[in-house]
């Protein structure tokens, strides 16, 4: 049995290696990995090793960037960038949890929908449409002021429970044409069990999709996050890059001519991240296909 | 002891805007233990039909199906389960058969784990490499850990295979299982099934359009022809092939391919076949369906009378044809 | 040899070939890998004769019968060679025309009949539109001309014209598809025909009309054709000449009765002794065993001796060239002169790769 588990050691070794490689093809994918690694590690691992420093300073209002503050400060005297390192761990971590919830339902419901088809199909296309048909956006807002959204949990549990139907509805129609394919037929007839045949059969079939699909989900958890903070329906008093903006607004940042990049340092935070995000997805399409994997 | 397998008056029907479309009518026939039985038709007989409905995937609109006595349509639970093992379809196209992010290894062990027709690792793997040989993928070890997209169409078609002997099948249906792979590899493809055939006691039900292929596998069985849902012919092989008796049967037999040029070139210029076409299955002609194409053709009666399959001789019913004006010739 | 007599006049000696093919190598990249398709393939068309290029999945035909009009892929590239036709209208080199010119010849000198006959057909149109849109596109705007000579078509291939020009494509049967593609291909009286699989997707029944169809156009309009099909037994049908393909090249050139009495190649051999036909009751079919190589990782010396029961030393160090064994004969083999051995069902067992 060793000769059995080495071998097994070094397949999993090998899938990493094959994995890296594939990861490095795709030029864009991997400079996307690399800056989505980056803004983890500014996001989780920064406040604990960078010098940040939030306290006010009256004295010190809308400086320039300068040797001691690489961004500037803000409208009270704060370090602008000890509140981006400070700010993205909210912001992503949400969004990441609105993406998981609103991707979990409509993987479950969805497969289960075009798996079982019949009445249960029904209802939850059903229940889908409706949803589908509510203006997503003008719903949050109403939902966030009647909602004491104190945490960023249920802020992501709100985002992700309004988000999955459009998700839900393309995971059926793939579920749909995959299970008419001739595989998942031979393993109905080899009588594998339900659970077999979406788990093993069908879902990987459909990784790629779910990444992609995963990313989209948590770049607009992101947008819709910050528009809820900018609006002010989320009262949210910790640093975060939405919280940045909309106090840079609201305490009429614009009309200051130092105050450029109090407001422009989230703006660009936001958007690199999500431009990281976008083509960090192009090699999880490599990573995820087999073709791919085992080529030379 | 019963057959294996029996067909009695089936049929299947469904339902469309110009009323019920009418796939196959009044199927009947037996696979005994170990048997071969090939259906041969062109697009539109019914022939996928027929073996859904053996397969238990499809259920029969009138008749049964009955599989070791018992009348399938009642299988529930764990009878149902044992019926789905015993019986494995073996599909067409090797491009879509196999799970595509699957490797050989993994698909061959899902069943064996599942159904714990092995006690440990060792032995699974032991038991895999043994249906890798089986089905002539040798050295077994090359293949395990391949993506279905690294083998060829025939490799496929022999993991597909391989997969349907994990459970032990008494029964398999072979929809155009050969139709798709190159010629160089489908004998060797079909010589291998013989063997299971032979060596494991499997019974065929193997479904072709190709009447030159269906006369090799079964050749030690029987064969149906299908037409437009039903059986125009039914018998032992050789009869079947070398004495077949319905106009459409002789007109499948005149179109085998020949390996040489001169009989190629001096079979009959004009054949008997009235138009080249099969009819839709929306529109099935009046009587017997085969009538507008017939040389046979007798008006007033081809064309009213549905023919019945009957014995070709007084002694023997082994052969049997639905044309009456075959048989009182 | 009145057997022959529906056949064209054999190979002529002056050399006075329709389309003559040299030294062709195509190649398709694949990211980058390099697949070779097509390794320097020569041949010659006669006027008036009926040519099969034979070969399975990877052997190279399809992308040859592609090349012959260049129609190939723009992932394809012809690494080498040169294709000449010699018409009515001069001689032409065909890998040095112009865009312009090739649509030309396409239609007037060298039609084409494709694979997919559902495909090729834009679902929109009726049958008559598309003769006057294939018409059009050459300068032939006389619709009533047209008409009539669509009409003439329709007879010639045994269609109701009434019927089938006002109607749409999915409202006719397979074998009456490809009977129409056939008619459009005459459309404008070329010199030769080429045939993609032309029986391929048909019952068995049609396959019969068309090859019977085929024969017969062949005595009435003196046309010459190139089949290519993976089938051996539509060469015996229908060919003179019948060109076998292995792995992207031409292993055996030969007249079709040649080829079935006596073939010379082992691969061909093999190829013969599969053919299921009415002779071979209940008696084992020949396999031959593996698969065909992968066209990015070639076998070293002959591509087939893997596979062959014949295979030696010299088989796996060098290629073999094609070389004539008789007048209008030619193999790539070293063994050719034991590949008669080879015939029964077992010559081929106890290989296995």
């Amino acid at each position: 049995m060793t000769t059995r588990a080495q071998a097994m050691l070094a397949n999993s070794w090998n899938s990493i290696g094959i994995t890296w490689k594939l990861l490095r093809r795709n030029r864009a994918g991997f400079i996307g990995f690399w800056a989505v690694v980056f803004f983890l590690l500014l996001a989780y691992v920064g406040p604990l090793v960078l010098p940040v420093n939030m306290t006010e300073n009256v004295a010190q209002i809308y400086q320039p960037p300068s040797w001691h503050h690489l961004l500037g400060t803000d409208n009270e005297g704060r370090d602008i960038l000890s509140e981006i390192v400070l700010g993205g761990g909210g912001l992503i971590g949400v969004s990441f949890l609105a993406a998981a919830i609103s991707t979990f339902i409509s993987i479950t419901f969805g497969a289960l929908a075009a798996f079982v088809g019949g009445r249960t199909d029904y209802v939850i296309l059903g229940i889908t449409d409706i949803i589908l048909t509510i203006p997503q956006f003008p719903l949050l807002a109403v939902l966030a002021g009647f909602v004491r959204l104190s945490n960023g949990a249920e802020l992501a549990a709100l985002l992700g429970l309004l988000s999955w139907p459009t998700l839900l509805r393309a995971v059926r129609a793939e579920v749909l044409s995959l299970r008419e394919q001739d595989f998942v037929q031979s393993a109905r007839g080899l009588d594998l069990g339900t659970t077999h045949i979406i788990f093993r059969e069908i879902l990987p079939n459909m990784f790629t999709y779910i990444a992609i699909n995963f990313i989209i989900g948590m770049t607009g958890a992101m947008y819709a996050q910050v528009a809820l903070i900018f609006l002010g329906m989320v009262p949210l008093a910790q640093a975060n890059w939405g919280v940045m903006l909309s106090l840079a607004w609201t305490q009429g940042a614009a009309f200051y001519s130092g105050s450029l990049s109090y407001i422009l340092s989230p703006v660009i935070a936001i958007a690199l991240f999500q431009l990281a995000l976008i083509t960090f997805n192009r090699s999880l399409e490599e990573i995820f296909n087999p073709r791919l994997r085992t080529e030379g | 002891m019963s057959p294996l397998v029996e067909f009695r008056s089936v049929e299947r029907t469904y339902p469309s805007r110009q009323g019920p479309l009418h796939v196959i009518r009044d199927v009947s026939f037996t696979i005994e233990r170990g048997g071969i039985l090939a259906v041969v038709g062109e697009s539109g007989c019914g022939k996928t039909t027929t073996g859904k409905i053996a397969a238990g995937l499809v259920d029969p609109s009138r008749g049964t199906v009955l599989f070791d006595g018992e009348n399938i349509s009642g299988f529930k639970g764990p009878e149902l389960s044992r019926f789905r093992r015993r019986v494995q379809l073996i599909h067409q196209d090797p491009y879509s058969s196999l799970n595509p992010v699957r490797t050989v290894y993994q698909t061959l062990a899902a069943p064996l784990k599942r159904f714990r027709l092995v006690k440990n690792r060792t032995e699974l793997l032991h038991k895999v490499r043994e249906l890798l040989l089986t089905v002539d993928l040798t050295p077994p070890d090359d293949y395990l850990y391949k993506y279905p997209h690294q083998l060829s169409g025939g490799q496929r078609q022999r993991v597909a295979v391989a997969r349907a002997l994990t459970v032990n099948p008494d029964f398999i249906i072979a929809d155009e299982s050969v139709s798709m792979v190159d010629v160089s590899i489908r004998s060797s493809l079909l010589n291998m099934l013989l063997r299971l055939n032979q060596e494991l006691g499997v019974a065929f039900l193997f479904i072709t359009h190709d009447l030159s292929v269906a006369r090799y596998f079964s050749w030690r069985g029987k064969t149906a022809v299908m037409y437009l849902g039903r059986i125009v012919e039914y018998g032992p092989t050789p009869e079947v092939t070398r004495l077949s008796a319905h106009p459409y049967s002789r007109a499948l037999v005149a179109s085998l391919p020949v390996s040489d040029p001169r009989v190629a070139r001096l079979r009959a210029q004009d054949d008997e076949v009235g138009s080249p076409d099969v009819p839709s299955i929306q529109n099935i002609p009046p009587g017997c369906a085969f009538h507008p194409r017939c040389p046979l053709y007798m008006a007033g009666s081809c064309d009213r009378d549905v023919p019945e399959l009957m014995g070709m001789r007084e002694s023997e019913s082994l052969h049997q044809v639905a044309c009456p004006v075959v048989l009182t010739r | 040899m009145s057997i022959r007599s529906d056949s064209a006049p054999p190979a002529s000696v002056d050399g006075a070939t329709l389309m003559s093919v040299r030294d062709l190598s195509v190649v398709y990249r694949v990211g980058n890998r390099l697949v070779r398709a097509l390794s320097n393939v020569s041949f010659d068309v006669m006027p008036g004769r009926a040519l099969a290029l034979i070969g399975e999945s990877g052997s190279g035909k399809s992308t040859l019968g592609s090349a012959l009009t260049r129609l190939l892929p723009r992932t394809a590239e012809i690494t080498s060679g040169s294709i000449t036709f010699n018409g009515k209208e001069g001689r032409v080199q065909l890998l040095d025309l112009s865009s312009e010119e090739l649509r030309r010849f396409r239609w007037r000198d060298c039609a084409v009949v494709s694979q997919m006959a559902m495909n090729a057909f834009n679902p929109v149109m009726t049958i008559q539109d598309h003769f006057e849109d294939t018409a059009a596109a050459h300068g032939l705007r006389d619709k009533a001309k047209i008409h009539d000579k669509a009409y003439e078509l329709m007879e010639t291939v045994h269609l109701d014209a009434k019927r089938v020009l006002p109607s749409y494509p999915h409202q006719l049967s397979g074998g009456m598809r490809q009977r129409v593609l056939i008619a459009l291909s005459l459309l404008l009286s070329p010199e030769l025909v080429i045939l993609d699989e032309p029986t391929t997707a048909l019952d068995a029944l049609s396959q019969r009309a068309i090859i019977k169809l085929l024969r017969r156009l062949r005595q009435q309009l003196g046309l010459t054709m190139i089949f290519i099909s993976h089938d051996l037994s539509l060469a015996a049908e229908l060919a003179d000449d019948v060109a076998t393909m292995y792995a992207g090249q031409i292993v055996e050139y030969t007249d079709v009765f040649s080829l079935f009495d006596k073939p010379k190649h082992p691969y061909s051999v093999g190829l013969i002794g599969a053919i299921p036909d009415l002779s071979a009751d209940g008696a084992s079919l020949v396999s031959i065993p593996g698969s065909p190589p992968d066209l990015v990782s070639l076998p070293s010396g002959c591509r087939f001796h893997p596979r062959c029961p014949l295979s030696d030393d010299k088989c796996e160090r060098e290629l073999p060239l094609l070389v004539e064994t008789e007048p209008g004969q030619k193999v790539a083999c070293f063994h050719w002169k034991d590949a008669q051995t080879l015939k029964g069902s077992d010559a081929f067992e106890g290989r296995n790769s």
